[in-house]
């Protein structure tokens, strides 16, 4: 198990290197140039040239990104062109409120997705399973931004049950920052929630038709006993692995999200830096982001162990 | 606990239709027998021939919304008024499942559940019908694991399906039927998945328990071999009715109906090395399409026109003791 752990984590640092690298040429390709969006216009060639060569910008992409490289395995992740701040406090304010919102919506997905998946897996081809199947088709469909202007619409303009947008810490006033979390956490929450329904269902269907469930029922199990005890510890297994491999895009809507409700998140970090030819904590807050995909990779791989009796890790 | 000795099971006209279209054909046929006490009835036929719908029927095992059984299955739990096993509610019938009467299934490689340790698996019925606590079960478990052979109980009882093989899985099942000390138990071709060898064990294994604690064993096979070795009186089905029944010393060496001779014809014998093997041509009949006369007249070598194709036969006793379902039994007794 352990040497397992360490083997992965030690796979992670080529994997690493290659997406830095990745992250560091596609910012280069970006239309625009720092130097203009800095000194703006009106600059001489001179300030021009000076600018250049202190942000290394005269020098081959390659030699560029190794200095970024070294800086960054120091703990350096230089500082905001824009407002001089340190990228690392940066990071240590923002990265908070994506964790905390990529595990609300994670919750919400599970919360509606596992049950919704149950019911109409029991319910096959009967109504519930047809208004589930529908719904969670409109799920996957509709876009972050679309399913997210509609909760704003019905919970704060029509209900004014919600505040639009903002962000408080948690810490800070937990119930406030909950509120505030609602319909971020259910704009990513849902979509997901719609993919780990249809593979609940699939799964729960097919796990109910095997003999052992059968077994269960000649043994006198419950019905209840039958679907919770017997069958969904089985027909979680493939649902996991739905979930590890959804975690991308859990926070390719945390972007959507984050900009929409004003959520100070990496990934509004990431949309701001871009929009500014800000590049040190485009370059930054991407790199956290693939470090916590990466992770959750692992963590879902680790949980297989725990799931499925036949995997010995 | 209760030995007992008359009859447990008194099953009446059992009849299992499937799909609701009213113009269904039933695929088990005013089924009657009798399972006694201490004894085991062995159920044969071929693939097809319902045997193994009578038994999840008796249980209500089948896909109630899929399928309709009719007839009466009187069933005496040892104490208290017997019980119609086809006309039970739900939850009574929850309650003799894995307590009164108890089942065994043919794929022990699918029939235990891959996340549940064995221990668990095997003590459940305790849980659920006597209301045994966590350890308790664990505890009886163990001790059954050890009756039906498994070495190392008390480790094997922690570990899951996977790590075990067939022959045991199936030694495991059969533990985790027989820890109620049911009535009767139902076996659905437990050793039909196995080898020979770990076949054999499995049957001195059931034989053992069933002598000491006294149940009655429906037998569900296609392998007279076995049935020979376990029974103590058989059943014979082809295509959803039974065509012959009686004691097994006397169906095995006096067959009367053509298709149980054919099937005893069929079984490889070590001392007639010469023979080919026998087969029965033909297969058997969707239980859709009707058949008029006897069912099994298509693939009869004394089949006769314009009788057995025209008149369906009754299931007539011959003495008492063993009856067979063919209009031509008599004459065919007589060549």
């Amino acid at each position: 198990m352990l040497t397992f752990i360490l083997r992965r984590l030690a796979f992670l640092v080529p994997m690493l290197l290659v997406v830095t690298f990745v992250i560091f040429a596609l910012i280069l390709l970006l239309p625009g140039d720092p130097v203009f969006a800095i000194l703006g216009d009106a600059a001489t060639p001179a300030q021009i040239a000076e600018l250049r060569q202190k942000l290394h910008l005269d020098q081959p992409i390659i030699v560029q990104y190794l200095v970024w490289l070294k800086s960054v395995l120091t703990g350096d992740f230089g500082r905001s062109l824009r407002t001089s701040e340190l990228v690392s406090d940066m990071l240590l304010t923002r990265i908070p409120v994506t964790v905390e919102l990529s595990l609300l919506s994670l919750v919400v997905s599970c919360a509606v997705g596992i049950p919704a998946g149950v019911i109409a897996a029991v319910r096959r081809n009967q109504w519930p399973d047809l208004v589930f199947s529908t719904a969670s088709l409109a799920g996957i469909a509709m876009p972050y931004f679309w399913t997210g202007i509609l909760l704003m619409m019905l919970f704060s303009v029509h209900l004014r049950w919600l505040p639009p947008s903002g962000y408080i810490p948690l810490f800070q006033d937990p119930l406030m920052s909950l509120k505030l979390m609602i319909m971020p956490a259910l704009t990513v929450g849902l979509p997901l929630s719609a993919v780990i329904m249809r593979q609940t269902r699939n799964s729960m269907v097919q796990v109910l038709s095997q003999d052992y469930i059968r077994t269960a029922e000649a043994r006198g199990v419950s019905p209840m006993g039958v679907l919770f005890l017997h069958a969904l510890r089985n027909a979680l297994i493939p649902v996991v692995t739905v979930i590890g491999l959804q975690i991308g895009s859990l926070i390719g809507g945390s972007v959507v999200a984050e900009t929409m409700f004003s959520l100070p998140g990496l990934g509004r970090m990431v949309i701001e830096g871009i929009f500014q030819r800000d590049f040190a904590p485009v370059q930054a807050a991407m790199l956290i982001i693939v470090i916590g995909v990466l992770l959750a990779n692992l963590l879902t791989d680790l949980s297989y162990a725990v799931l499925d009796k036949r995997v010995k890790i | 606990m209760t030995f007992q000795t008359g009859n447990v099971l008194e099953v009446e006209n059992l009849s299992v239709y499937f799909g609701r279209l009213p113009g269904s054909l039933p695929v088990v046929r005013e089924v009657s027998f009798t399972a006694v006490g201490g004894q085991t009835l062995a159920v044969v036929g071929e693939s097809g021939s319902g045997k193994s719908v009578t038994g999840l029927a008796l249980l209500s095992l089948l896909n109630r919304g899929l399928s309709k059984v009719t007839g009466s299955g009187n069933f005496y739990p040892g104490s208290g008024p017997p019980v119609d096993l086809l006309h039970l509610d739900t939850r009574k019938m929850r309650a003799l499942r894995g307590d009164r009467v108890a089942m065994i299934f043919q794929e022990p490689m699918t029939s235990l559940n891959p996340s549940l340790t064995l221990g668990y698996q095997v003590g459940e019925a305790l849980r659920i019908h006597r209301g045994a606590s966590r350890r308790q079960a664990r505890a009886e478990a163990i001790e059954m694991l050890e009756r039906v052979g498994i070495p190392d109980a008390p480790r094997r009882a922690d570990s899951y399906p996977h790590e075990i093989s067939g022959g045991m899985r199936q030694r495991v099942m059969i533990a985790s039927a027989m820890i109620s000390r049911p009535t009767l138990l139902i076996a659905d071709e437990p050793t039909t998945a196995l080898d020979v060898t770990i076949q054999a064990q499995i049957l001195d294994e059931l034989k053992k328990l069933q002598e000491e604690m006294g149940m009655s064993m429906i037998f569900i096979t296609h392998d007279l071999g076995v049935v020979a070795e376990i029974a103590h009186a058989v059943l014979v089905m082809y295509a959803g009715q039974v065509v012959e029944q009686g004691p097994v010393r006397r169906v095995l060496e006096r067959p009367r109906h053509p298709y149980t001779r054919a099937l005893l014809a069929s079984v490889p014998r070590l001392d007639r090395p010469k023979t080919t093997l026998a087969a029965i041509a033909g297969r058997i009949p969707d239980p859709q399409q009707p058949i008029a006369g006897c069912r099994f007249h298509p693939r009869c070598p004394y089949c006769v026109r314009g009788l057995c194709d025209v008149r369906e036969p009754e299931l007539d006793d011959i003495d008492g003791i063993q009856s067979v379902r063919c209009v031509r039994w008599p004459e065919l007794e007589a060549a």
